[in-house]
């Protein structure tokens, strides 16, 4: 997806897990071909990206554990 | 072609918006089952950014007005009606079981994250047994947490999944069909387990229509 690092965390988190769901799961009719962009690749990018962007979240976090 | 956004029960109305790339949204009903679609001049819909929002704009809007929803993965299409109702007709009977599954239910992503680093040991080097031993007193610790924490959140869902993580800092992740009316409460309990394990870092995501519980046949789970 285009440019996610501009948009807020939590954003960037949902979008990652719709491209995921859309993509990756839901029913699949016989007769309708998935499509080869749908696979691992896909979901680890989206893991890594989600992973990366803890630190962040953590920062996020700590005001209320004070 | 005809591009599938989902399969519904109890639909009133089509939703009020256009479907990928402007298109107009259709139905199309085979023996109490029932497909949202639309139609395109074109070969095959490509999954651009804006085209899997708009799909998945039209799952959300259909979810609102129906009883129970299976959102259909983006797909390639069906060249054209006829082969769709074959389709439908043919797999009638796993989509009204897969729609009674998922009645009336939300979905729910979770995911656990360990700390970012693992602070060194204060007490000094260990030797390689020693080192061998604390780490995997370690791994089985986060591994009974993760369960303990899946376990919390299975027990207010219907169903639920957790999904082999590829990294060991996601000690979690897991996916959870929860009943519309106890969606609420789901998220109480994740913000309770976040508060007590602090040092741990949780994403809930959604609710979301219930993409991972709606798969039929040899996908089934």
């Amino acid at each position: 997806m285009s440019t996610p690092e501009r948009m807020p965390l939590e954003q960037q988190i949902t979008l990652i897990e719709l491209v995921d769901r859309v993509l990756n799961k839901g029913v699949v009719l016989t007769g309708d071909i998935t499509l080869s962009v749908a696979g691992v690749d896909l979901v680890y990018v989206g893991l890594r990206v989600l992973l990366a962007s803890v630190s962040t979240l953590e920062r996020l976090h700590e005001p209320e554990a004070a | 072609m005809l591009h599938l956004y989902a399969v519904v029960e109890g639909l009133d109305d089509l939703p009020r918006l256009a479907g990928v790339a402007g298109a107009p949204l259709g139905r199309l009903a085979v023996d109490g089952v029932e497909a949202i679609v639309s139609e395109h001049a074109v070969a095959e819909v490509e999954p651009s950014d804006a085209a899997v929002l708009e799909h998945a704009g039209v799952i959300d809007a259909a979810m609102a007005g129906s009883s129970a929803i299976l959102p259909a993965r983006f797909g390639r299409g069906f060249p054209d009606g006829r082969s769709l109702e074959e389709a439908l007709r043919h797999e009638r009977e796993e989509l009204t079981r897969a729609l009674e599954r998922v009645r009336r239910c939300v979905e729910f992503g979770v995911r656990m994250l360990a700390p970012v680093e693992q602070p060194p040991d204060p007490t000094g080097p260990l030797n390689g047994a020693d080192y061998m031993r604390a780490r995997l007193g370690e791994l089985e610790r986060s591994e009974t947490l993760a369960a303990t924490v899946h376990l919390a959140l299975a027990e207010r869902s219907r169903e639920c999944e957790r999904v082999a993580s590829p990294m060991s800092r996601l000690l979690l992740s897991g996916v959870y069909l929860v009943p519309v009316r106890h969606a609420a409460a789901f998220q109480d309990e994740v913000r309770r387990l976040e508060r007590a394990h602090r040092d741990l870092g949780f994403l809930c995501t959604g609710p979301w229509p219930p993409y991972s519980f709606a798969a039929i046949g040899d996908d089934e789970r």
